[in-house]
């Protein structure tokens, strides 16, 4: 045994002792740091995982307590799992791939809540869907019934003349028909001029009147040239008119302008006393968005990430790696298994006072893969559930990982879903949802940078706690209407690109409540309107006769001239068409 | 396996006590090391050589701490000599017989700045041994002495504890 030394076999013997002590004490921690790592990258939001064991000979991983909190409210989590287990293929783990041949995802809860924030301390930047969201859904909270409760008694007392739009516009009025009415005085010279040519050509036809009958022929050249004349002078006295008939038309649309504004000022004054716009859809957005928008960004952000996960993998040419990663080539042979794959997971749950009882659920999630064009398959979840009391839902997604370009879906339907404990709007309007259930259904998909949705949301045996904090009778009277409803419904539509993402929102909530402060404030509308326009009116009185006097007096002080002109000229006209055809002709002479 | 053994081959190696071939080898290896990203048995193949082969530990040591971040400088040469390789037409047979092995993925060797850290390590080991080998001939020579005679050295060896170590060791 001399070609075997002691020394450098114990060293070896060291070193692998060394890699053992790692993979034993080290390794389940490394793993779970690189999952809370991963998972925290994926969800935004914290990931917390309570024990994780992997036993290699077994070729199992057990993952105990699994916790993801939603980004968009912290104090919940999207996701949480009380056990999963894994069963990985052994030969193939010694081939440095993560084949899993089935794996069970248990106790599965949804919306759970967290003693501590699940944000993180560098929380990443919003995406341009949640911005998208935020923007069209997320509540208005500055229109529709803003500041109610400041509307003033005394509004007419407060009017700054200075801010009035349409003074401005009036003055503006009055200066350009004075304006007109100076530039058409020095046009005086040419209606004199067209006169003076009318007064000759009238001698000229006057001249053609004595003569013998032999000079018919000469006299009808005559008649001619002055039917010509008067009908050019016709022609330039109706440019004259076209011209000062604009320059009038100019001056009125700035006095419809003017008057246009006086009601403009009228709901701007309005506005300012704290009277609102009432807009049902804004109100609807005001009770609902912060609702919707959280959980539809939240189902966005993961259908987006799937999406944009799967596109990574199969871009020709991927972005550079990080730094000490490198990219991994895969050399599958036929029937190979990718790097990863999840086979199928087995998932059962219970998903607890969402649907009023508790829901039992099962489902399975299959075909996750790091190679999607060799597994060729898309990777679907698909989980189902019924309570005792009937109430079912169901979920399907699809990613379709091996298409190009790559697609994602959602589908899902439920009935029953419990809306006890729902918080509507804010503390101004709003209120507490005590009991009802909604039938929830929708669609959302994603092709490429392309999405298409509909989510329908319809709420019966609804009974809400308002919580409204406006004064006087509007309070009492939108409390009264929320109370008075006993179901709704959202329609929320997604359409267009990731940049330029489109989301329609409709509900009929806003309708209820939009009525009842119409109803509220229509006698303080009605009355601060009454009060605002007779001080307007008193405000305008003048200034608008006399701007409307200068702008209807252009009219006749322009057109007055002209039409006279052209009454004479069409007057000579029909003289010369008389002298044209023989008017001197003597006729009883003729046929005595 | 008791680490002070590396102090005491690098304190060794200063003084001029080493093999001078112990020393390059030991700097070559601990090159290689450094270079090849952790995480995969490439690395605890080189280990279990830093450990089994007869050379300097405490300079192969000194040398891994020394690259390892120079390997993340080199990580785009590496990553595009890695991606060449694994890409080559003429290679494909033989990376797809090695993928499907037992074991041999767990190298990673299909990762590009794996193969590619693999290649420039084993690339530079004869270079880096042989000009490491004339650098401590020239520093046992001439360097040795002086290093020897540098206060800061005198005071160090008049360390009690040193003192200890050296009768401990010895």
């Amino acid at each position: 045994m001399n070609w075997l030394k002691k020394g450098p076999l114990l060293a070896v013997a060291g070193g692998v002792l060394l890699v053992w002590v790692f993979v034993v004490f080290f390794f389940d921690s490394a793993l779970k740091h690189a999952l809370i790592t991963g998972g925290q990258a994926a969800a935004g939001a914290k990931v917390e995982i309570g024990f994780l064991r992997t036993r290699w000979l077994k070729g199992s991983l057990v993952i105990n307590r699994i916790a993801v909190a939603d980004h968009e409210q912290p104090m919940k989590n999207i996701l949480e799992l009380s056990r999963a287990a894994f069963q990985f293929d052994v030969s193939a783990a010694l081939r440095g791939k993560a084949v899993i041949r089935e794996a069970a995802l248990e106790g599965l809860r949804q919306g759970t809540a967290r003693t501590t924030s699940g944000a993180l301390r560098r929380r990443p930047p919003p995406s341009a869907l949640t911005l998208a969201v935020a923007k069209q859904i997320a509540p208005v909270k500055e229109a529709a019934l803003s500041k109610v409760s400041e509307a003033k008694s005394s509004i007419a007392s407060e009017i700054d003349i200075s801010k009035l739009s349409a003074l401005k516009k009036l003055e503006e009025a009055k200066a350009k028909s004075k304006e007109i009415e100076e530039r058409w005085k020095g046009k005086s010279s040419e209606i004199k001029e067209i006169e003076k040519e009318a007064r000759e050509v009238a001698e000229q036809l006057k001249a053609l009147g004595g003569g013998s009958s032999f000079d018919i022929f000469k006299k009808a050249r005559s008649a001619k040239q002055a039917q010509e004349r008067i009908k050019a002078l016709i022609s330039r006295v109706d440019a004259q008119k076209a011209e000062a008939q604009k320059d009038i038309g100019t001056a009125q649309a700035l006095m419809k302008e003017a008057d246009e504004l006086r009601q403009k000022d009228l709901n701007g004054l309005l506005s300012a006393a704290g009277l609102p716009g009432l807009s049902s859809t804004d109100i609807a957005r005001r009770l609902l968005g912060a609702q919707t928008a959280s959980r539809l960004a939240t189902a966005l952000h993961w259908m987006q990430l799937a999406r944009a996960r799967a596109a990574a993998k199969k871009a020709p040419n991927p972005p550079p790696p990080p730094r000490r990663q490198g990219l991994d080539i895969e050399f599958p042979r036929a029937h190979s298994y990718p790097r990863f794959l999840l086979e199928g997971a087995k998932i059962t749950g219970t998903l607890d006072g969402v649907m009023g009882g508790a829901l039992d659920l099962n489902g399975e999630l299959g075909g996750v893969t790091s190679n999607p064009q060799l597994y060729g398959k898309p990777a679907t979840l698909a989980v189902a559930g019924k309570s005792a009391s009937g109430s079912a839902a169901m979920l399907n997604a699809r990613l379709d990982q091996q298409k190009d370009p790559v697609g994602v879906s959602l589908d899902f339907n439920g009935e029953g879903f419990s809306l006890a404990g729902t918080q509507l709007g804010d503390d101004g309007v709003g209120g507490a949802i005590k009991d009802g259930r909604a039938q929830i259904k929708g669609h959302l998909s994603s092709s490429g940078d392309d999405w298409n949705g509909e989510i329908f949301l319809s709420a019966v045996g609804v009974v809400i706690e308002p919580r409204v904090s406006l004064n006087g009778a509007s309070g009492a009277l939108v409390a009264e209407a929320l109370k008075s409803l006993s179901g709704f419904n959202v329609r929320i539509g997604i359409s267009g690109s990731e940049k330029d993402l489109k989301l329609a929102f409709s509900s009929n909530i806003g309708e209820a409540v939009s009525a009842a402060m119409k109803k509220a404030l229509a006698g303080q509308i009605e009355a601060q309107k009454k009060i605002l326009e007779a001080k307007l009116a008193s405000i305008y009185g003048d200034r608008f006769k006399d701007a409307r006097a200068s702008t209807d007096g252009l009219a006749s002080k322009l057109l007055g001239p002209l039409d006279a002109q052209k009454s004479a000229l069409n007057k000579q006209l029909s003289d010369a068409l008389g002298h044209g055809i023989g008017k001197t002709l003597n006729f009883n002479k003729l046929f005595k | 396996m008791n680490p002070l053994r590396f102090l005491k081959d690098l304190i060794s190696a200063l003084h001029g006590g080493s093999d001078p071939r112990h020393l390059a080898a030991g700097f070559a290896l601990g090159a290689a090391l450094g270079l090849i990203p952790k995480g995969n048995l490439f690395a605890v193949f080189f280990l279990l050589l830093f450990f089994a082969l007869r050379l300097n530990k405490g300079m192969a040591f000194l040398s891994a701490t020394v690259f390892t971040p120079l390997g993340y400088a080199v990580d785009g040469l590496a990553h595009r000599i890695g991606l060449a390789l694994l890409k080559a037409p003429a290679l494909q047979n033989l990376w797809a017989t090695l993928y499907d092995l037992p074991i041999v993925p767990l190298t990673r060797f299909n990762n590009s700045v794996v193969l590619g850290n693999l290649v420039i390590g084993a690339l530079l080991y004869v270079p880096l041994y042989f000009i490491f080998l004339r650098f401590a001939l020239y520093y046992n020579a001439v360097l040795a002495a002086r290093v020897e005679n540098l206060k800061i050295i005198q005071a160090f060896k008049g360390l009690r504890w040193y003192q200890t170590y050296r009768e401990w060791t010895s």
